[in-house]
């Protein structure tokens, strides 16, 4: 019989809890402990029971486990945790006797009956699920390295999951997208978040409303250190049963639960420091003119400085401008090497009955820049209750109060590094005569330092989020969940531009001060009940019918003041600005959803599933005339490798399977109604404005998925993974349509348009090369592709961003100005163009490739260009834009090597990110370069330059490759032996080290900065900056070109176990 | 089966667990009674005044008025931007002014109006207000989705909605419009129309209509203090320090002039709004376009004579100029945020006739100007020289209407003389590309979703010479 049909035979975790008390007269007792192979430590809370009596028991903090009650005779023992093979052993019982079996568990990155959480209660299987499934260990994560937030804890680490990286400010946050783009809508396309199985409030963008938007992803309010396991669901096969606005995925947090057995005290402290990584040599240098201002200067007349040695040479010596100096910053250097402090302290026990995890937490971390900071203090209390027989009752809480204070609060104009690297050429002092026309800048682009730091922008966030789970098992036969929970939060924003009294104002807000404040609250409510029948039909057939019915409700609440006019240099808040000149706002949004299910489950041999759902939904969104809408599902799996056919050794196991699914999007909250807003009337008066226009026949957007995979394990298990291809289908695609300005309305109405395919692969795998009593070593390996395309728009004749043939998002940086068409230039007597010099200039453009509904070649404002058409006289290649390809590199990969040394007291490990395909995104480096006047000093002299800029169709400057390899994380745990630690009074004591972002190891255009074969001269020049391949990769498709590159980081820990 | 009937039956049956509250939004219920029609009313002003607002310190850099160093909400001025985006605040005037046109003629009735009279008054003098924005700023216009319209078919469209305006304020009775913006609405008529009618050749039509309204009449665009409804003028300009007014520009290597297709003089006509004044036989220009100025400013001396006195219409003092690292001068014609924008002001009238009547009745019809505000009176001008008369009047409106975004329409109408910096060139010092039009085209949404155009439309009615160049 295999571990799959034992485990079949209607185990569960909660009859086994509730039948292992008591003894007989003819039974014995089992006992043991379990150990991680890797580490050589305590495996807590891992399954042991004997399939077929329906016995067992979780193992305690320590690994330890005791079966009482067990019928004399000869049995085999089962154990099971999640991320670990499992094992079995046969033993014997004797009447009143102990049998003494010990396990050692290897790790294992896809088990086939491991529990799954899915929108049924009780968890299902892996190997009767037919989509993907990610499950990742977070608490495995998180011991190998320090994880500042839970985009790090995402990025990379799953095959299909891309995570931005957030720029390299502290405490901003990223998108987050699972298999791309299905709608049009980053917001859309964020992935749906449960912790413990209550919704949680997903919003990527949180913060003061600042430049660029806001800045923090909600989801870095969770403790990284809580989480017990992430169990990420890719598409809309998979996502069904969570109905509408589950097309983009769901991540589902499991946090840490209590185990049976004595309090185990975990306590930890790491210290580290944030950085930019050699920013001398990573921003490079700029050029200025000798005879500045004059630009363009001749090419023999430019002069390249480094600007990193400039600022920092002005700060110590403030010779250059007495309004900045080492009086008023208070660290001898611009940037700094920000401390990172984190505190964790965690309790877990309890009994068979009542189970704890309480954990308390305060991280404190700063960025490049003193004032750039993020501090959180998280509190933790999870308790689990066994009620009795039939019920138990898990409580899960969790509160976060913190504040982030945000770098780039200036305005329109991001921060200090943006005002760094946009920095005038012709305004920096170092010139040969001094001549220095602007000297108050010093060559930062209108802003210097200390005019940027006494602005402020902040975040004050409190967050509680709760939940409640009711469980009811039978005995297997069925069992139901009833889960109520909240998710929370009250922030307050702030951005306060003070008055500037101590030198000349140069940012309008602080001329008379202002201030913004506001006071968002969000409140999602989840009620949850799903119940699950299972039977045995016969010796071979099983079938498990599940029903289930979910509310959900989201109020977003927000009060908005705006004041202008402090009364004194010392003002800080709204109420010392004028009431006159103050404005307030008021958001209330309120959005509900109900929705069934209705699913059929039938079993065959414990090897091969069926299952077929189907589920209803309404939204309070939808327009009204649109009908509830209903999405079905079907899958179906199978173990091959578990037939008596199969006798192909090399496999341990293989699982192929299929889904077919349908899950949505739903409109905006105000999509079917007329709204309007209130706006000030002359005088006082009371008028009012437009705010939406309703679409009465507004739905959800619906995605239809086909996901066809595979699950391996070979060599005896050493080597295991998974294969995906899919393919989606988003109908009905919500967009904002824009209505005629003339008409007078809203500016657009949301419509059900158009439709996006994406489609790609995901693979992975993991593998133990080597093995043995003192070393392991292994290589985790994940790659995918991924892409879309907007293949239909209906009636809607396509934007300056969204056309057919084009993927979504587009990159941003730009906008609507995707013109990258320029792609060589010479001089030429005849051609058309003159530079600056009076030289004339022939330029070729890429004339595209047009791409009309299914591959058809077609024109129009409806349907886009690629780049890829013949290269022609740009003058002969049309008026059209051409979008530069998908904004994010479509290849995403991760290389894991893992090694094991003394049995696991010493592990280490390093993750290689890497990518590959075109990218639209942002690379300052490159085309800040082109904009800035001092690069204009060299470019000027190139007849590319002077082609796309006298013709205004910039030569690829937002097309780049994106090949690159990085080594994104270090994690180095060193246990110390167990007597060294009882020296110390403790159980367990361990010392990390972890580094992230710590070296670009390769990367394809830093030698010419994506131009590739069209490089201009000045890409060619040793000057040339290089920051970092990710830069500009604050969110996925958005031109993050005021962001910070991604910030490097060294922390130590040290872990004590008591 | 019965699951799924279950499912869906119990969906139909839930339909309460699904209302939501939405208490920070109205809905068209807000609209819907008698007792909304002085919110439609206050809607329709409330939108006119902030569309010019933005319209007029846009126009301020159209008149030439000066650069922007640091871009920020005064960049679009000196970028000379081909797109009108203040088209839609616009047409939401007249959404409102149309659906209480039609609530007002169809289903509410005077008893339940008392004031319907004055508001079909009022919804008519702001959509002639609007249109003639509209046909004197844009090249080509639609209207509620309609077809292209020429600025002729618009011009004619508001001179039509100000004679109906006209034939209502017979039947209400003369009345003020509240907040101080007008004394008098049929004035404000007569004064908005002689502007359409004198845009449009009319000279009769707008002699006759100018004549109408008295010495001192203003009709203002109101603003309040606070951020929703000041005078962007006043905060993004003159109170930041964030503009500096040109000196006669002598800098410009761009285009030539678009409808001679003759280079422009070093020193362009008309250019400069610094230290400007009069000499005291009343010469405020000299025969070549550059005005009489009292002193050199930051830049140059262009136009200096000794003996002429500060032209106080034309206000500004030294400030430090944001981005440029050093002082410059700002206008000072609005005081306060909260400074309302003459619409239609009786010197305007005053210049209108004078153009149209010439000779020595222009000269006197000058003096009256010069009289009011206390300058020196003139002599200078030979009322048998057409070309002295049409410069002395051309410059006096670039100084009585100094910053009131009605000097464009001049500019408009003398492009012979008067400069349009187009493309190819930028300004003085950051060489910002001056993207180059003479008048805008409507946002590219309205070519994209409007059934009736494309965005192949786009400029396609435009004539040739005020066609913008790059009209992105």
């Amino acid at each position: 019989m295999t571990t799959g049909q034992l485990l079949h035979r209607g185990f569960s975790i909660a009859s086994l809890l509730a039948m292992a008390t008591g003894l007989s007269a003819q039974t014995g007792i089992v006992a043991g402990r379990v150990m991680d192979q890797a580490t050589g430590g305590p495996l807590a809370a891992a399954q042991v029971f004997i399939p077929g009596l329906n016995v067992g028991n979780l193992t305690t903090q320590d690994g330890r486990f005791l079966i009482l009650s067990v019928p004399v005779g000869t049995h085999t023992l089962l154990v099971q945790r999640i991320g670990y093979r499992p094992a079995t052993e046969e033993i014997t019982v004797q009447a009143d006797q102990t049998v003494q079996q010990n396990f050692t568990m290897s790790q294992q990155a896809l088990g086939l009956d491991e529990i799954i959480v899915t929108g049924t209660p009780g968890g299902t299987q892996r190997r009767a699920i037919g989509n993907s499934v990610v499950s990742m260990d977070a608490a495995r994560v998180t011991e190998s390295a320090v994880i500042p937030n839970m985009n790090a804890m995402l990025m990379g680490r799953s095959a299909g999951v891309l995570s931005g990286s957030g720029g390299g400010a502290i405490g901003v946050g990223a998108d987050i997208s699972i298999r791309g783009y299905g709608s049009f809508s980053r917001e859309r396309a964020q992935p749906l978040i449960y912790v413990d199985g209550v919704r949680v409030n997903n919003d990527p963008s949180v913060g003061p409303n600042m430049a660029g938007g806001r800045g923090g992803n909600v989801m870095n309010d969770f403790n990284a250190a809580d989480i017990e396991s992430i169990e990420i669901i890719k598409g809309p096969a998979a996502a069904t049963l969570y109905g509408t606005e589950a097309s983009a995925g769901v991540i589902q947090i499991i946090t840490k639960k209590g185990a049976q057995g004595a309090p185990q005290f975990t306590a930890s402290i790491a210290e580290g420091r944030n950085f930019m990584r050699g920013p001398h040599n990573r921003m490079g240098w700029m050029w200025a003119c000798k005879d500045l201002p004059r630009v363009p200067c001749a090419e023999d007349q430019v002069v390249p400085y480094s600007y990193m040695h400039l600022m920092n040479a002005a700060l110590r010596d403030g010779t250059f401008n007495p309004e900045w100096n080492y009086t008023q910053w208070p660290q001898k250097n611009v940037l700094q090497y920000g401390p990172s402090r984190s505190y964790n302290l965690n309790v877990r026990g309890g009994t068979e009955r009542i189970r704890y995890f309480l954990s308390a937490n305060h991280d404190y971390e700063e960025g490049g820049v003193y004032y750039n900071s993020d501090e959180a203090t998280r509190l933790r209390g999870n308790i689990g209750v066994v009620l009795s027989d039939l019920f138990s009752v898990d409580v899960s809480t969790g509160f976060v109060s913190g504040q982030t204070s945000y770098e780039g609060q200036v305005g329109t104009r991001g921060g200090l590094f943006d005002q760094i690297v946009w920095g005038n050429g012709y305004c920096t002092p170092y010139v040969a005569d001094q001549s220095n026309p602007c000297p108050r800048v010093l060559g930062m682009q209108q802003m210097i330092p200390t005019d940027i730091a006494k602005i402020y922008s902040i975040r004050d966030f409190d967050r509680f989020t709760g939940s409640a789970t009711l469980n009811f098992n039978n005995s297997g036969w069925l069992a139901s969940r009833s889960v109520v929970g909240i998710d929370r939060g009250w922030d307050k924003n702030e951005w306060v531009h003070p008055i500037e009294t101590t030198q000349a104002n140069v940012i309008q807000e602080t001329r008379d001060g202002k201030v913004l404040y506001e006071t968002p609250m969000n409140s999602e409510l989840t009620f949850d009940w799903s119940a699950t029948a299972s039977f045995g039909l016969g010796r071979s057939w099983t079938t498990a019918s599940s029903v289930g019915a979910q509310f959900y409700s989201r109020t977003r609440e927000m009060l908005s003041t705006v004041g202008e006019g402090f009364v004194s240099p010392l003002s800080r808040t709204i109420n010392q600005t004028p009431i006159t000149r103050s404005s307030i706002d008021y958001e209330y949004v309120q959005n509900k959803s109900l929705g069934f299910y209705v699913q059929e489950q039938i079993g065959w041999n414990g090897r091969l599933f069926l299952t077929g759902a189907v589920r209803f939904d309404d939204n309070s969104a939808f327009g009204t005339e649109f009908d509830p809408v209903l999405y079905p599902k079907f899958s179906g799996t199978w173990v091959i490798s578990e037939e008596s056919f199969w006798n192909l050794d090399f496999f341990e196991s293989l699982r192929l399977r299929s889904a077919w699914g349908k899950a949505g999007q739903q409109p905006n909250t105000f999509a079917g109604v007329n709204t309007f807003g209130a706006m000030a009337g002359p005088g006082g008066t009371s008028a009012l404005t437009p705010s939406s226009t309703g679409n009465p026949d507004v739905g959800p957007e619906v995605s239809t998925e086909l996901e066809i995979g595979f699950d391996v394990s070979v060599l005896d298990g050493r080597a295991s993974g998974e294969f995906n291809w899919y393919k989606t289908r988003s109908r009905d695609n919500l967009l904002n349509i824009n209505l005629p300005p003339s008409r007078g309305q809203a500016s657009s109405i949301q419509s059900n348009v158009g439709v996006i395919d994406k489609w790609g692969w995901e693979a992975t795998l993991s593998t133990t090369l080597y093995e043995s009593r003192t070393l392991l070593f292994g290589i985790d390996l994940n790659g995918a592709y991924t892409m879309n395309e907007i293949k239909e728009l209906g009636d809607f004749p396509g934007s300056s961003t969204i056309k057919l043939g084009w993927t979504y998002p587009p990159h941003g940086q730009f906008g609507t100005q995707e013109q990258t068409k320029v792609v060589r230039a010479e001089y030429d007597p005849k051609g058309p163009i003159v530079d600056p010099w009076g030289r004339r200039v022939q330029a070729y453009c890429d004339s595209g490739v047009f791409l009309g509904p299914e591959g058809t070649t077609r024109r129009g404002s409806q349907y886009g260009a690629n780049m890829g058409g013949q290269i022609v006289p740009c003058q002969e290649a049309g008026g059209y834009e051409i979008t530069p390809g998908i904004a994010f590199a479509p290849y995403n990969f991760s290389i894991t090597p893992n090694l094991a040394l003394a049995g696991g007291a010493l592990r280490m490990h390093a993750k290689f990110d890497g990518s590959h395909g075109r990218t639209g995104n942002d690379r300052m480096s490159l085309w800040h370069d082109r904009y800035n006047t001092s690069y204009g000093s060299v470019t000027h002299n190139d007849p590319l330059y002077s082609a796309a800029y006298r013709i205004n169709q910039f030569a690829q400057r937002a097309y780049f490759n994106g090949d690159f390899w990085k080594l994104r994380e270090v994690g180095v745990r060193y246990e110390l032996p167990t007597p060294v630690a009882s020296l110390m009074g403790a159980q367990r004591v361990a010392l990390g080290f972890s580094g992230r972002e710590l070296a670009v190891i390769w990367w394809k255009d830093k030698g010419d900065l994506g131009l590739g074969p069209v490089s201009p001269r000045a890409m060619n020049h040793p000057a040339t900056r290089a920051l970092d391949p990710e830069f500009g990769r604050g969110q996925l498709g958005d031109g993050g070109h005021r962001t910070w590159p991604p910030m490097s980081s060294f922390h130590m820990r040290i872990d004590v176990t008591f | 089966m019965l699951a799924l009937g279950l499912s869906v039956g119990m969906l139909g049956g839930c339909d309460k667990l699904l209302e939501v509250q939405l208490p920070a939004q109205l809905t068209d219920a807000a609209l819907t009674s008698p007792g909304s029609a002085g919110i439609y009313v206050n809607s329709l002003i409330a939108h006119f005044e902030d569309a010019y607002d933005f319209h007029a310190y846009r126009t301020f850099g159209r008149e030439d008025a000066g650069e922007v160093y640091l871009c920020g909400p005064m960049c679009n001025v000196s970028n000379y931007v081909t797109v009108y985006d203040h088209f839609t605040p616009f047409s939401r005037s007249l959404w409102f002014g149309r659906q209480l046109r039609a609530k007002l003629e169809t289903e509410w009735t005077a008893q339940q109006v008392p004031q319907r009279d004055r508001h079909l008054a009022t919804i008519s003098l702001y959509e002639g207000a609007t249109l003639a924005v509209f046909a004197t700023n844009l090249c080509e216009i639609t209207l509620d989705a309609g077809p292209l319209l020429r600025p002729e078919q618009v011009l004619d469209l508001a001179d039509a909605a100000l004679t109906r305006a006209l034939d209502e304020i017979q039947t209400s009775r003369d009345f003020a419009l509240q907040n101080n913006i007008a004394s008098s609405a049929q004035n404000m008529a007569y004064g908005l129309r002689a502007q359409v009618r004198w845009f449009k050749g009319d000279k009769a039509g707008a002699l006759a209509d100018a004549q109408q309204v008295p010495q001192g009449f203003v009709a203002r665009v109101t603003r309040d203090p606070g951020e929703a409804r000041q005078n962007r003028g006043w905060t993004s300009g003159t109170n930041g320090g964030f503009f500096e007014l040109y000196d006669p520009i002598d800098w410009w290597t761009g285009l030539p002039n678009p409808v001679t297709g003759k280079a422009w003089p070093n020193v362009i006509p008309f250019t400069g709004f610094t230290f400007l004044g009069i000499l005291p036989d009343g010469r405020a220009v000299h025969d070549d376009g550059v005005p009489v100025r009292t002193q050199a400013g930051w830049h140059n001396a262009h136009g200096v004579v000794a003996g002429a006195v500060p032209d106080t219409r034309v206000t500004h003092r030294t400030a430090q100029i944001q981005g440029k690292q050093g002082q410059g001068e700002v206008s000072t014609k609005y005081s306060a945020e909260s400074s309302p924008i003459n619409l239609v002001n009786w010197k305007e009238m005053v210049l209108i006739r004078a153009e149209i009547e010439g000779g020595q009745k222009a000269i006197d019809l000058v003096n009256e100007l010069r009289i009011a505000d206390d300058l020196p009176r003139v002599t200078y001008a030979d009322p048998n020289n057409a070309e002295q008369i049409r410069y002395m009047i051309i410059e006096e409106r670039r100084r009585a209407l100094f910053n009131e975004a009605r000097f464009f329409y001049s500019k408009l109408k003398n492009m012979d003389v008067l400069w349009f910096p187009r493309d190819n060139g930028g300004t003085r010092f950051q060489r910002r590309a001056l993207q180059g039009g003479i008048r805008y085209v409507m946002p590219n949404s309205e070519y994209i979703a409007n059934p009736n155009l494309s965005p192949a439309m786009k400029a396609s009615a435009c004539a040739q010479h005020e066609r913008p160049i790059n009209p992105l």
